[in-house]
């Protein structure tokens, strides 16, 4: 789905960048484009792409390295030359950057703050897999949080290698609560995991200050006019309740929902039953065969008009946070080909187009 | 397809796939078939909201396994509540745990310390084995996991924890974790993908991966099968009886054609998907085959479960 907004956006005439950190390479294949180990790639127009669409519309795609992003981050900011070199033997570092909690997100994000520097008229930020699109969000204050002051005063003493629980200086900023609560964190981890954690927050004290204000700024412009939430969701009731929620969340946290996408939310052509009750040049050898047709077309109805009440329910709730102006669902048929190949991303982004009342402009 | 039989009487099956695949409903259904057969079985949803209060209508779905309804239990385990249970029972003083878990630095610790969360689900999961923390008593944990790229980052944090830190419990308690994940007799992978080329090509690839890093067994189901009552020949002699008739009439011919169209692909895709198994190489341990479940239509939760159990009854009926 990001891949077809992306397309559109290039349909438009802008010069689009649509950033993923889908480690199933999913949208590099939507896009027939290897990806590996490039920075970001430009997308070529599909054959026969019409003279409209590859009029001015430029699109790149790129996919997030989690490790090169972090490294180069640190690289840009440290004063301390040696810091990559300390970092890279830390095993917790080699964790942090790559496969765990909110890495991704965090990377993601320091991407999209990059692009926004560089000048493109839109980017598209295809999210993380996160289960629940809030850790997502979320995952950025997390990690600032740990790089508070109060928590790398801790670990700024370097007689903390030695004897961390001691009475050195440490313990004395050290509220009695703090250091009861680490000397468990001790018991449950070991000494060995501190010693890294020590190693690992001394380090990164050199970059705390940038690590904040990049995270403040990637704040300020997801909450800004310039970014929108696009929701994609499935065909499911129990879907669509977790996107009510997360409907709520971005609404408290004050960010802003643009549109909400309803994949597969109906087949590409289903006929009325009007349509379907008008036979009359079958041939009667084809009666059974016809009836069959009928009973498992008016199964298909039924069950579509039952989910498509849940889903009126559902866009009945959706409001704009600011205007109260009711935020537009895009249903998308199911397709009956599997969408493949930029052509057929191409048509989905038209049909986007057609099916989009104004909320994605 | 013999070697499917019994698959999922393990004591922990792990259920994964692309987002969107329905990997939910195949867990639910694997949970309550295992149940069925006479094993205690608890299906575990991880992190922070559970998918199953909705689904299921349940009143809470919480850390706390409850009856689902449907003869098995259900919980949701999340990195912070697993943490809280394990500290709590190693501190045993409330006091202490108090302090851990009240300390506004120790929760943003907690929040990020790379693995911990992970660690603390994948520990919760096994203690049973390992005769750690708070007894646990089912025969059978089903996991719905992550979906396949964050599932094989959580199955490869014990091993990336046990050799960072090498001594203390954590290294411990890992280095036991990564050898339940590691013992075929006692994990094993239930890959869902729909059929569509795209999520197939990511499940060969996920599976192989699994397989070849954990030695797990890997079992694939192919999810929403579409089945439609006319053979493919009745569709189209359909379509071809009305394609010089009225307009309307014509419609209805189009949708046959499209129903054939749409049938015809599928079984390319089961083709494929069965290719797809054979190439990943898991053949030999166990799934040659892959599990089909159809698509439903206007059915209720509980329905789709019991039908979904029909399709995958083999995995808990012993050869």
């Amino acid at each position: 789905m990001a891949a077809a907004l992306a397309l559109r956006g290039r349909q438009l005439g802008k010069n689009v960048l649509v950033v993923t950190v889908d480690p199933a390479k999913r949208l590099a294949s939507a896009l027939q484009l290897d990806l590996s180990g490039v920075e970001e790639r430009l997308v070529p127009m599909a054959e026969g792409a019409s003279a409209a669409a590859a009029s001015s519309g430029k699109l790149h795609a790129a996919v997030i390295d989690s490790k090169k992003v972090f490294d180069g981050f640190i690289l840009r900011h440290s004063t301390d030359p040696d810091l990559m070199k300390r970092l890279a033997k830390n095993r917790l570092y080699d964790q942090l950057s790559t496969t765990l909690s909110g890495s991704q997100e965090f990377t993601a994000l320091e991407r999209l703050l990059q692009a926004s520097e560089a000048g493109y008229d839109l980017i598209i930020l295809d999210t993380p897999p996160t289960q629940h699109a809030i850790d997502f969000l979320s995952a950025p204050e997390r990690i600032r949080g740990l790089f508070q002051d109060g928590i790398t005063k801790w670990f700024m003493n370097p007689e903390a290698q030695a004897g961390f629980f001691g009475q050195g200086l440490v313990s004395s900023i050290l509220g009695r609560g703090t250091k009861a609560a680490l000397k468990s964190l001790e018991v449950l981890t070991g000494a060995r995991f501190i010693e890294e954690l020590i190693d690992f927050f001394q380090s990164m004290q050199a970059i705390q200050k940038k690590l904040r204000e990049r995270t403040e700024a990637v704040n300020t412009l997801l909450k800004s006019q310039s970014s929108v939430f696009v929701l994609v969701t499935s065909f499911d009731v129990a879907k669509l309740k977790e996107a009510q929620h997360l409907n709520m969340h971005l609404k408290q946290f004050g960010y802003r929902l643009g549109a909400c996408v309803l994949n597969r939310a109906f087949p590409e052509s289903l006929p009325s039953d009007e349509q379907m009750s008008r036979a009359d040049e079958i041939p009667s050898a084809l009666r059974t065969t016809l009836e069959k047709l009928r009973a498992y077309h008016a199964e298909v109805r039924r069950d579509h008009e039952a989910r498509f009440k849940q889903f009126d329910l559902f866009e009945r709730d959706l409001k704009d946070r600011e205007t109260g102006r009711a935020i537009s669902v895009l249903r998308v048929p199911e397709y009956r080909q599997d969408l493949a190949g930029l052509a057929d991303l191409e048509e989905l982004a038209k049909f986007l187009a057609t099916a989009d009342e104004g909320g994605l402009k | 397809m013999a070697d499917l039989a019994g698959f999922a009487l393990r004591p922990y099956v792990f259920v994964s796939g692309k987002g969107g695949v329905g990997k939910s409903l195949v867990a639910a259904a694997l949970a309550s078939g295992t149940a069925e057969s006479g094993r205690k079985t608890l299906l575990v949803e991880t992190g922070e909201r559970s998918y199953f209060q909705d689904f299921l209508e349940l009143p809470v779905v919480d850390h706390t396994p409850r009856p689902s309804g449907l003869g098995f239990d259900i919980a949701l385990w999340s990195g912070e509540s697993c943490l809280r249970e394990y500290v709590l029972h190693l501190l045993k003083l409330e006091r202490l745990y108090k302090i851990f878990f009240e300390n506004k630095v120790m929760k943003a610790l907690v929040n990020v310390a790379p693995g911990l969360g992970e660690i603390a689900i994948l520990g919760k999961i096994t203690s049973g084995i390992r005769r750690v923390g708070p007894p646990i008593t089912y025969d059978t944990i089903v996991v719905d996991m992550p979906a396949t790229g964050h599932a094989l980052a959580v199955f490869r944090t014990p091993k990336g924890m046990a050799d960072a830190i090498q001594i203390g419990p954590i290294a411990q308690h890992s280095g036991e974790i990564d050898r339940l994940l590691r013992d075929p007799m006692t994990s094993a992978l239930v890959a869902v993908t729909l059929l569509e080329e795209l999520p197939i090509v990511e499940t060969e690839e996920f599976v192989g991966q699994v397989h070849r890093e954990f030695a797990m067994p890997v079992c694939v189901v192919g999810n929403r099968k579409l089945e439609v009552p006319l053979e493919v020949s009745e569709l189209e002699a359909l379509a071809t009886a009305t394609a010089s008739a009225s307009a309307d009439a014509n419609e209805l011919g189009r949708y046959a054609h499209g129903l054939a169209g749409q049938l015809k692909s599928q079984a390319n895709m089961i083709e494929l998907l069965r290719a797809a198994i054979g190439k990943a190489a898991i053949g030999e341990t166990a799934a040659s085959e892959a599990l089909l479940v159809p698509r439903y239509l206007a059915k209720s939760p509980r329905e789709m479960i019991d039908a979904t159990k029909e399709a995958l009854r083999v995995l808990w009926t012993r050869s």
